[in-house]
Parts: C-alpha cells; sequence; structure tokens
C-alpha cells in the first residue's frame, strides 16, 4: 500500500505492507534516530516518535495506523542545523552518555516544555515516563530540563552545571561538553548498526529450546532449500578450536570451554545453529526449517545443585592445560564424554570441571585461629545474593562484519577491539593483521560488552561466505545468550574485640559462572578484593569456588563481584556492629582502611597470579563518612506521619580499583596536523563514559589549546594504538595516563622544534594558550610550527607517544547513606533519600561523574530490590523483555538524591583522578538493607529485597 | 505479520469487516501491537476516526467515547478522580497516549488498571448496534463486540483505588477498586485471578455491617481468594497483599463515606 505523511515537515508518500512497523518502516526510509531496544515491547522508549502532538512508540504502530499524519523525530528539533534549546541543555547538563535513546529523551522533553514551559519535579517524572536510562541514571535530566526551560527563553540562558575543580587548569575538572554528545542527540548515524549497508546478509540463530542436552542430530537441509539462504552453520560445519569468550588480556584467567557452535548445549537459548541470509524474513524462515534431534540432560540451576555429589557434569570433555597441568590431570580425565570436545585451561585456576567447579582459589594473611582466639564477639552469616541479574544495554549486541579484499572488517559495539580482533583472529586461524575492529559509538555496555559474544561467529559467517553479515541480538537473546551478574552466595565470619577492632575475618564464597567459564576466577575474587581492603584486619582469609551450571551465560557486570562481596562484607560489618552494640559509623570509623596504609591482602588476590600488596595513597572516605552523616541526620530517628510506616537509615563504604595494575596496557600517538590542530589516536574505548572527552581534555591541558584543536580517533585496531580495553574502571587511569603522556611527549616535541625555528634554547620557550610558542624573542603559532616542520625542509611532521603501564594503584573510595521508608503492612521499600560520597581523586569530567554516580546508584537500586531473571524448573528463563524483568525507571528515584565529588588528589591518576563509575554500584544493596535493619529490625541477607521479603521477615507471611 | 488493514467509513461497517474477514479490532495498537500480545492477527480493522473519544455529559452521569486514550481519560476534570487515578497507574505517558479506553477493557487483562475502577463505578458499556450492559457483563460475554461509549452513572458513596507493583513501570501484583456506599459496597481486585473479580459475598458482609474491622475484613478478603504465583511474587504473597490492601481501603471509604 501507499501511504502518505508528513515526516519533519515534509510530505512523503511511501510505499509499504500495511502491517509493517513503524519503527522499521522509519529506519528504512532513512531515519536513523529512531531505535529499537525491546522489540516492540514498550519499554525503552528508543522508538519514541512525534505523531500528531503526542509522543507515542513507533514500534507499537502498523504503517497503516499513520496514514495521513505528521510524524516528527529528532532530526525535526535541529532541522536548521542547530541544536535545539532541548538539544543543547541535554549536551550541557551531561545526560547524554552512550546516548543510544537520547533523541528520544529530546522529543520528551521538548514535548513537555511545549505542553508546560516551567514544568515541575512531577511533571518531569510523567514526561520521563516512557524512558529507560541505565547509564546517567535520571537525577541530572532535572537539571537538563530546567537549562531548556530557560534556553527557550533566552538562547544564553545557562545555570550552575557541576562543581569545579582546579582552578588552575582551563578544561579539566571543569563541565565540558562531551566531544561525542552532540552527534549523539542529533541522533546522528554513529552506531553499529547505522554502518549496515544495501545489500548486506541477516545473520540469525536458531537457540537451544534445553538448558542442557545433547545435539543427537540436526538437519538443515530443507533450510537450505529456502531462496535466499546464503549458508547455515552447524558445529558439523565449524571448527573445533576452543577459546573463551571473556575479553581479558592475553592468557585469560578462564577457561578455553566453548567453541563456535557445539554438540552440546549448555543453557537455554544456546546456540544450535547460525543462518545467513538475504533478509531477516528469509533468516527467520530457515531457522524454522531446521530439524534438531536433542538428548536431554537434567539441568543444573543454583549452587547447590551445582556442588551436590551427583550432579549432571555440564563440562565432561577432556580437560588440558596449556601450562601447569595439576598432578592429578590424568584421574580428571577417566571417562570423558567424546562429544563434549575439551576444556582448555591456559594456567591453573582451580578447577576441577568433574565437580562442576570452574575456578577455586584460597589466599589470606596473618593466622585466622589466632584472630578469632582473640576476639570478644564472633559473628558468622550467610549472605545470598543470588538474583539473576542482566547488564540491559539499550543498545543490545550488534556487529557487522564485511570483507574488503582479504581483510575482515568488524564494526563492532565492544569495551575490547583488541581482543575482539586476537579472538577472532584465533577462531578464524588468521593473522591478526587480516582484521580490523572498528569500535563505533556504544549504546551502553556495562561490562557485557567486555565479552565476545556474537563478533566471532558472525566474523566467520563473512569469512566463509564473502558476505557481509548483521547480527543485532533481540532483547530476548540478549537474557538467554548475553552475559549476566554471577549469582553468589558469601559466608562471611567476623571476630571482634568489645572496643569494635576487627580481629579476624574469613569469606567464604561460592559463585554460579553459568555454562561457561568466563571471568570465572576473576570476578568471584574481585568480589573479595574489592571488599576486604576495606577494613583493616591482620588476620583475613577467603575461599572461592566456582561453579558451573545451566543458567544464562554469565560475565562481567559493571562492579566485577564487587556488589556482591561488598553486600556480603557490609552487611557483616552491621551485623557485628549490632552484636557490639555500636553505632555503624563509629564502627565503620574504628576499621576503615585509610590514607597511608599498606593492604597486604592484595598480596593474594591477584588476577590468576601473584599479587602485590598496595599502599593507599589517597582516600576521601572519611571526608565522604563526615559529609554524609551531616546530610542524612545520622543519628536522628525520623518519624513518618504513617503508623505503619517505620523510617530507617543505612551506609556503606566502597571501593574498586582503577585499572589493574600489571596487567593492563594503554597506547596513544598524538599528531601534529599542517594548521596546528592536533589529531589524537588512542586505543581506549569510550563506551559512552566520556573517556574521549577525558583524553581530549587533557591533551588539550597541556598543549594549551582549545579543545575543538584535539580530534580524537579511539578503538580503531587499524589506526590507534593497543589498548586492554575498557574494563575494570580502567578508561581514566590507563588509557587516559596513555593519552596524557602522548601529549606530554608532543609538548617536548613542540618545544624542541620550535627551538630550532626560534633559534632559542629550549629551556627559554613556553607553551602558552591559545596554541602558542612563546620564546624570549619572538612568538610562533602551532599554525606556524606545522608549517615549518612539516615542509619539505623540515623535521618531520611531529608525532607525540604515550605508553603507559604501572604497578601502583589508585582506589577510588566512596560512602553511600541510604534513609528508606519500609510499610509494616505491605512490606513496601520507599528509598526516601540517597547520598552518594565519592572519592574520585581529581573528576576530570564532572558533570559526566556525577551523572555516572547517579546511574550506577539507579542500577544498583534496581539490582537490590527489583531485578532478576526467573527460571522455572527446566532452566527456562521466564522474563526476557525488559518489562517483566523490571529495572528502574525515573518513578523509582530516590525522593532526595545528590552525588557528591569528595576531592582528593592521587599521586598515580592523570591529574590526580581515579575511576568513579563502577565503583558506584557497590553501595546500595548494603546501604539500603541495613536501613531496612534500623527501620524494622530485621535483617534480609538476600536479593532481591522485594515487599514480600520484608513480610515474610516479619513474620506476615509464612 | 498483520497483512491487511481496512479503514471502514462507519462503526457498522467496522462490525461487518470484522465478522466478514475474521479480522481484529485495532485502536490505538498497545495490546494488538504489543510484542507480548497473545494475539498476532493477519487482519484488523482500524477504528480510529471512527470511535468517540470525548466526554459528554448525560443527565447525572457521564458518557465516555471508547476511544479516548487513557492520558485523555487522565486529564479529563469531568471524569471520577478514581478512574483518572486508575489510568496514571499505567506508568508510561506514551502508553497513555495511545492505549484507549475500550481497547483496556476489551483486551480484558486481569492486570487491567481501569477495569477495577469501572466495575466499582458501576460502568456500563454501550457495544455499537448492541444493549447497554454492565462491565462485568461484558467482561464475561461481550469479547468481541465493539465498545463504543463508557456509561459512568452517578453513584453513591466514596470510591478508591490502589496497586501494588514491584517498581514504576513494573506489571502489577495487584489491582483494586473499592466503593463503599450506604446500601452498596463493591471491592474489585485484579491479578488474583485469570480476570479482574469482585468480592460479591465480602461486600454483603460489609454492607450488612457483619464486617466492622479492617481485619475482619482482612479476614475475609484473604478466604475469598487464591491468586496463583506470579513471576516474581508467591500466591501467599500476592493472597495477604490483596487482603491488606482491600481491608485498608474499604475502611478508609467507609471512614470517608460516613
Amino acid at each position: 500500500m501507499k501511504i502518505k505523511i508528513v515526516l519533519n515537515g515534509t510530505p512523503r508518500e511511501i510505499y509499504t505492507e500495511p502491517g509493517e512497523n513503524v519503527q522499521n518502516l522509519l529506519k528504512r526510509i532513512g531515519i536513523a534516530s529512531v531505535r529499537d531496544s525491546d522489540n516492540g515491547y514498550a519499554f525503552a522508549g528508543s522508538d519514541l516518535i512525534w505523531l500528531d502532538g503526542k509522543i507515542v512508540y513507533a514500534s507499537l504502530l502498523i504503517a497503516a495506523q499513520i496514514d495521513g499524519k505528521e510524524i516528527r523525530t529528532v532530526e525535526y528539533l535541529s532541522r536548521d542545523g542547530v541544536l535545539s534549546p532541548v538539544q543543547s541543555a541535554m549536551v550541557d547538563a551531561g545526560v547524554v552518555q552512550s546516548g543510544y535513546n537520547m533523541p528520544a529523551a529530546a522529543l520528551l522533553i521538548d514535548d513537555l516544555l511545549s505542553r508546560i514551559p516551567n514544568p515541575g519535579k512531577e511533571d518531569i517524572k510523567d514526561a520521563l515516563s516512557p524512558l529507560f536510562v541505565r547509564d546517567s541514571g535520571y537525577e541530572q535530566f532535572f537539571k537538563a530540563v530546567a537549562l531548556a526551560a530557560g534556553r527557550r527563553k533566552d538562547p544564553n540562558y545557562t545555570s550552575p552545571i557541576a562543581p569545579k575543580f582546579r582552578d588552575d587548569l582551563r578544561f579539566v575538572g571543569k563541565a565540558m561538553r562531551k566531544v561525542d554528545a552532540v552527534r549523539l542527540v542529533r541522533g546522528e548515524r554513529v552506531f553499529v548498526e547505522d554502518r549496515v549497508e544495501p545489500g548486506a546478509c541477516v545473520m540469525k540463530v536458531l537457540r537451544s529450546p534445553h538448558a542442557h542436552a545433547y545435539i543427537n542430530t540436526i538437519d538443515t537441509s530443507a533450510a537450505r532449500k529456502i531462496p535466499g539462504v546464503v549458508e547455515i552453520f552447524t558445529h558439523e560445519n565449524t571448527p573445533e578450536i576452543w577459546y573463551t569468550q571473556a575479553g581479558q588480556a592475553f592468557p585469560e584467567p578462564s577457561p578455553y570451554d566453548r567453541r563456535l557452535l557445539d554438540r552440546k548445549v549448555r543453557h537455554t537459548g544456546d546456540r544450535v545453529a547460525a543462518v545467513v541470509a538475504e533478509t531477516e524474513a528469509i533468516a527467520g524462515a530457515a531457522l524454522a526449517k531446521i530439524r534438531v534431534a536433542y538428548e536431554v540432560l537434567p539441568p543444573v540451576l543454583t549452587i547447590d545443585e551445582a556442588a551436590a555429589p551427583e550432579a549432571p557434569i555440564i563440562h565432561n570433555g577432556k580437560i588440558e592445560y596449556r601450562t601447569g597441568a595439576p598432578a592429578d590431570l590424568a584421574e580428571q580425565n577417566k571417562n570423558p564424554d567424546p562429544r563434549e570436545g575439551k576444556i582448555l585451561y591456559p594456567f591453573p585456576i582451580g578447577g576441577d570441571p568433574r565437580r562442576n567447579i570452574a575456578a577455586s582459589v584460597t589466599g589470606g594473611i596473618g593466622n585466622i585461629e589466632k584472630g578469632f582466639n582473640e576476639a570478644d564477639v564472633v559473628i558468622e552469616r550467610t549472605y545470598e545474593p543470588v538474583s539473576h541479574i542482566q547488564c540491559t544495554p539499550l543498545e543490545t549486541h550488534v556487529v557487522y562484519t564485511k570483507m574488503e579484499g582479504d581483510r575482515l572488517i568488524m564494526h563492532c559495539s565492544t569495551q575490547v577491539p583488541f581482543h575482539v580482533r586476537r579472538i577472532t583472529a584465533s577462531v578464524l586461524g588468521i593473522p591478526e593483521n587480516r582484521i580490523r575492529v572498528i569500535k563505533e559509538r556504544v549504546g551502553g555496555g556495562y561490562g557485557s560488552k567486555q565479552d565476545i559474544l556474537l563478533e566471532e561467529l558472525c566474523a566467520y559467517a563473512t569469512y566463509q561466505t564473502g558476505r557481509a553479515v548483521f547480527y543485532k541480538y533481540t532483547r530476548e537473546e540478549e537474557f538467554e545468550a548475553a552475559s549476566t551478574r554471577k549469582p553468589m552466595k558469601i559466608r562471611v565470619k567476623l571476630g571482634a574485640k568489645k572496643d569494635g577492632k576487627l580481629t579476624a575475618i574469613t569469606m567464604d564464597l561460592k559463585a554460579n559462572t553459568g555454562p561457561y567459564g568466563a571471568h570465572a576466577l576473576t570476578v568471584p575474587m574481585n568480589a573479595c578484593s574489592k571488599s576486604l581492603p576495606l577494613f583493616l584486619c591482620d588476620n583475613v582469609r577467603f575461599d572461592v569456588t566456582v561453579y558451573y551450571s545451566n543458567i544464562s551465560p554469565t560475565g562481567a557486570y559493571q562492579g566485577y563481584g564487587a556488589p556482591k562481596g561488598s553486600f556480603a562484607m557490609q552487611m557483616a560489618a552491621a551485623e557485628m556492629a549490632e552484636a557490639l552494640g555500636m553505632d555503624l559509623l563509629d564502627f565503620l570509623e574504628c576499621n576503615r582502611v585509610r590514607e597511608g596504609v599498606m593492604l597486604e591482602i592484595l598480596k593474594c588476590l591477584g588476577e590468576g597470579r601473584e599479587g602485590v600488596a598496595a599502599p593507599v595513597e589517597s582516600c576521601g572516605l572519611g571526608p565522604a563518612l563526615d559529609q554524609g552523616a551531616d546530610m542524612i541526620a545520622w543519628g536522628k530517628r525520623e518519624i513518618s506521619d504513617d503508623p505503619d510506616v517505620k523510617i530507617g537509615k543505612g551506609v556503606a563504604i566502597v571501593q574498586q580499583g582503577s585499572g589493574l595494575p600489571g596487567l593492563d596496557q594503554s597506547n596513544a600517538t598524538i599528531k601534529m596536523l599542517g594548521d596546528g590542530t592536533f589529531m589524537l589516536f588512542t586505543g581506549g574505548a569510550d563506551l559512552g563514559t566520556g573517556l574521549d572527552t577525558v583524553c581530549v581534555k587533557m591533551a588539550a591541558e597541556v598543549l594549551a589549546t582549545e579543545m575543538a584543536s584535539v580530534g580524537i580517533l579511539s578503538g580503531d585496531t587499524d589506526n590507534t594504538p593497543y589498548d586492554s580495553g575498557a574494563f575494570a574502571s580502567s578508561g581514566t587511569f590507563f588509557s587516559g595516563s596513555a593519552a596524557l603522556l602522548a601529549a606530554r611527549d608532543m609538548k617536548q616535541k613542540i618545544l624542541k622544534a620550535a627551538a630550532r625555528v626560534m633559534e632559542e634554547n629550549e629551556d627559554t620557550l613556553k607553551i602558552v594558550y591559545p596554541g602558542k610558542i612563546v620564546g624570549k624573542k619572538e612568538e610562533l603559532t602551532y599554525k606556524q610550527l606545522a608549517w615549518h616542520t612539516q615542509a619539505g625542509e623540515g623535521i618531520g611532521q611531529l608525532i607525540g607517544e604515550g605508553h603507559f603501564t604501572t604497578d601502583k594503584s589508585a582506589f577510588p573510595y566512596g560512602a553511600h547513606f541510604a534513609q528508606v521508608a519500609v510499610n509494616t503492612r505491605t512490606g513496601a521499600i520507599t528509598v526516601q533519600k540517597y547520598y552518594a560520597l565519592m572519592d574520585a581523586g581529581m573528576p576530570i569530567n564532572p558533570e559526566l561523574a556525577e551523572g555516572q554516580i547517579y546511574g550506577a546508584v539507579v542500577k544498583s537500586l534496581g539490582h537490590t530490590l527489583y531485578e532478576n531473571i526467573i527460571y522455572d524448573k527446566k532452566g527456562h528463563p521466564l522474563n526476557t523483555n525488559l518489562r517483566a524483568y523490571g529495572p528502574p525507571m525515573i518513578g523509582d528515584v530516590p525522593e532526595k538524591f545528590k552525588a557528591v565529588l569528595i576531592h582528593t588528589d592521587d599521586p598515580y591518576g592523570p591529574y590526580g583522578a581515579k575511576s568513579v563509575s563502577e565503583v558506584s554500584v557497590n553501595g546500595a544493596a548494603p546501604a539500603v538493607a541495613s536501613a531496612i535493619h534500623d527501620a524494622v529490625g530485621i535483617w534480609i541477607r538476600r536479593w532481591p529485597i522485594t515487599p514480600e521479603a520484608i513480610l515474610r521477615g516479619l513474620g506476615k507471611i509464612g | 505479520m498483520i497483512q491487511y488493514a481496512y479503514r471502514p467509513a462507519s462503526l457498522s461497517e467496522a462490525v461487518e469487516l470484522r465478522e466478514k474477514e475474521q479480522a481484529v479490532y485495532l485502536s490505538g495498537g498497545t495490546w494488538v501491537n504489543w510484542a507480548g500480545s497473545d494475539i498476532h492477527p493477519q487482519k484488523v480493522v482500524l477504528l480510529e476516526d471512527l470511535l468517540p473519544d470525548m466526554v459528554e455529559k448525560v443527565n447525572d452521569g457521564l458518557e465516555i467515547g471508547s476511544g479516548i486514550t487513557l492520558q485523555t481519560l487522565m486529564d479529563a476534570e469531568d471524569v471520577p478522580g478514581p478512574l483518572r487515578q486508575a489510568a496514571g497507574f499505567i506508568f508510561s505517558r506514551s502508553v497513555r497516549n495511545m492505549a484507549t479506553l475500550g481497547g483496556n477493557i476489551a483486551a480484558n487483562r486481569t492486570d487491567s488498571c481501569v477495569i477495577p475502577a469501572l466495575i466499582a463505578l458501576n460502568a456500563r458499556i454501550k457495544t455499537v448496534g448492541g444493549a447497554e450492559i454492565p462491565v462485568e457483563d461484558y467482561l464475561t460475554q461481550g469479547e468481541g463486540t465493539l465498545i463504543e461509549w463508557v456509561v459512568l452513572p452517578k453513584v453513591a458513596g466514596r470510591c478508591m483505588v490502589d496497586r501494588a507493583a514491584l517498581s514504576a513501570a513494573a506489571c502489577p501484583t495487584l489491582t483494586l477498586a473499592v466503593r463503599v456506599a450506604e446500601e452498596e459496597t463493591v471491592i474489585t481486585l485484579g491479578c488474583v485471578a485469570d480476570r479482574v473479580v469482585r468480592l460479591k459475598t465480602v461486600e454483603e458482609r460489609v454492607t450488612s455491617g457483619e464486617l466492622m474491622t479492617e481485619e475482619d475484613i482482612f479476614k475475609a478478603v484473604y478466604a475469598g481468594v487464591d491468586p496463583p504465583a506470579g513471576l516474581k511474587e508467591s500466591g501467599a504473597y500476592r493472597r495477604y497483599i490483596a487482603a491488606t490492601m482491600a481491608a485498608r481501603v474499604v475502611t478508609e471509604c467507609r471512614g470517608m463515606a460516613s
């Protein structure tokens, strides 16, 4: 049928099927900004459009419904080539981070201000109710709307955005526009899906309906006969190469326990066959024609089931070690099942696959027995943060691969472009120089895009067929086949003297890694290494055991185990304070880490290698606790007007790292261009957090030039130097430091070259803003210098290099305070106040740092209170859409919510900076749980903390 | 996928087309086009521009066009507060911008936010070419008939609505509407059975004065429902919360009504 619409002011006639989904239709006719995050579930709002005066979901409309109507998308807002007041306000307020649905946010705010020029907080909540925001939380939208409202009246209107740090610096420590924010808020073509060319094929994957099964037979013959089917891959025609999907530095501390397509499926949604077809519809039709005969095995879903003596074995293939095979390997290898292939450990990590143990480790310092003997009070508790949590990036996992000559080009949404290249090369059996990985803008990663979940499969298809192939996970696939957080069960035992001083700590942690062992060792270890060092105790022991199971795959997720370790340790501290009759804040103050101490425990908490003790060079916990206690009026009992409602306050202290000293590496180069501007090339992967902005700011600061004079290209394996990737809070500390070093190298080269041109001693020259070299006799602009260096007689283009590795640690810290109201009649929990006081060193991007704190807190409130993948007894996940899964929306944010940046100056961080985002997810669970205890006197030790859990704790239901 | 979309010129033609083509009515699209829907039609009859979408005062009551969106319903000052509040229980403004009152009733979901309120307000349905019947009857007998108007008579007493949900945008674990008048009590609950239910026995005991205290009402409701477990909640929790919230709302209504 032909429909007529007015699209962004222009009448259009469009040929379509009556039932064509309007989001697809708009994309087909060139509107890139209307995106799909939920496949028509109307939750995330990436597909919102303006339709005849109302903001509606394009995915809930069919083409026939829009005939004769007017549609506006974000392109309408900046149709004159400049940002609208709403868009500019969003950019300046720092709400545009990964940005996948920020075009939709702009439409919503514009609509709001059209209806209500001066909206209140509830109006803003109502207006933004269709929007799911995972990265920056929602709090800064209130500021953005106020700014936009002002700018609609006065284009020059401004208001304070964020605190400023370091008056001596021009850009660093100040709110400046994120370098990619304008493109994101305009809805430009910056994501992987925007790179797909006409004629590209589509991949769809047949996924296992069983949680645990062998594939006895698989018949693709009928599917292959469908016109338009290009190729179908199964375990029968793909290589028997074993690898891990964990995007960690080589050699990975994760078992190589999977191949592209296996004969055994180990979770519902595991890969069975991959179809490459001319269109999505053809690929779907082909999937329906593939016949598979399964031998269904009993599934293993929980830690206890996996650890049971007669538990079904998840990995029963031949066990191999690249190095350091254990003495009992022959014993372990008795009776392997040939259908299971093998499992290869790059080096020992305590695995025992026949007992479903993917990894294990034990360590400690001091004398535990002596420590407990010295204690006046000993408590032992088990905490069960067992809920299974999904990262839920707005942009689901996606890749586009194509051949250029004999080279494979991969457009990826990844945190680890160089690991994508390495792992893909190894699976394809080709050298790395035949592969180029281009990291596009990442529409949310949160750790799950540290793993190579579909890139290598799509790359293999392209390499085999020669065809360009596009593959984007559906939201259901995201729940079934993307990385999730590992469920854990943690037993903590504490001993303390009457004065509160801890004498001994043990942490016995069991984790569920799911069907494969990506990050099997390191995530659970991180639960220990980011929770135990918060407490100064001479006698500490930890035991970690990680089990395979048949739940959805797990891997990296922001926090990397620390949120669960923190929950256990901070809750145990709170319970110990109660047992001692001490105020929790006093107990924390008595035992907490502080500046100048040496963290000996880290000696035994290396990531698959021997660790090193690390000094705490900067720690803002003291002021964070003091200021937070004042803000929340710690110690003051709040009384509700409703007698059923009890109010309590809680606190937790948190820490993380800033990258992995001794393991991570970052590199950057910077080139002076012919007009004296610069291009910075960094291997760092900005996943929406502002890493590119960090790098540009620091380079501009060092080179005393405008930020606009420093262009940046990042995460392109052909054109940028190696970087281990954006994970473990490494961005600012590692990639940022490399950029800083490159800029400093450039500065030295500028001075040296200028000395030659100006015929002055290098020592007498100074670099002066904006972009010139000043000597005793004269000045030389960068443009003039560039001409001199790049002319026929010049010394050559100036190129600065930065290479950053370190054995030094920069620990970010924080104190989180929560005030909750608990309705003892209904169990309802309301987070009334939440204050997150974070020591991120010297914040390079303060407005983005605040946004990431808000985002991390809201996310972790969701993890604590709502989110959980539910399985039936056969291991089928039941809530594989966002609405049923239930992450928090703007209606769930705390009533009073404040992120506070505590300024410290870390000697090792660039400009004193430490990481900020990841650490902020560690506080909500223990702060809320201890506040609940303060309110109603019950300890909830299991996630999620629901009204039902409250009522059970109160004995209201059995 | 929808292959045919018919755009009739009148409501009577819409009814004919639906029967003739074995099609499904499509109004706002939040149910028929929703990925989680349990219907996947190949043919739809477009109702937009045909259904009335206004609120009209009639005698002592109101007639509300079934094509009114839930957002417009929320914003309509003449509409009784509990019904407007119930429409607002749907968290997303954009869903409310699309979803129609008639569509919400016709979908007949147990977690409907507006159906309990309509029942509590003694609402009646006028179908195209059909008789005027109570909402309750429509839900059990009216499947497939096209709603044209929702009639709200003037009712006595005090009406309140409530809902429980794990988070702002989560599927509700309970929807609830209560009206207490001297001669009549209505208690309607969603999410405790496969469709919205009315607790008539409890209502009669409240009206008669047999159930005087909140605890009495709690016990009666508790005995009167046996909800299935939800995805994230046990049946026991749903039963408890239904009884607790119903008892509280009835008590509050009674207090205010008196």
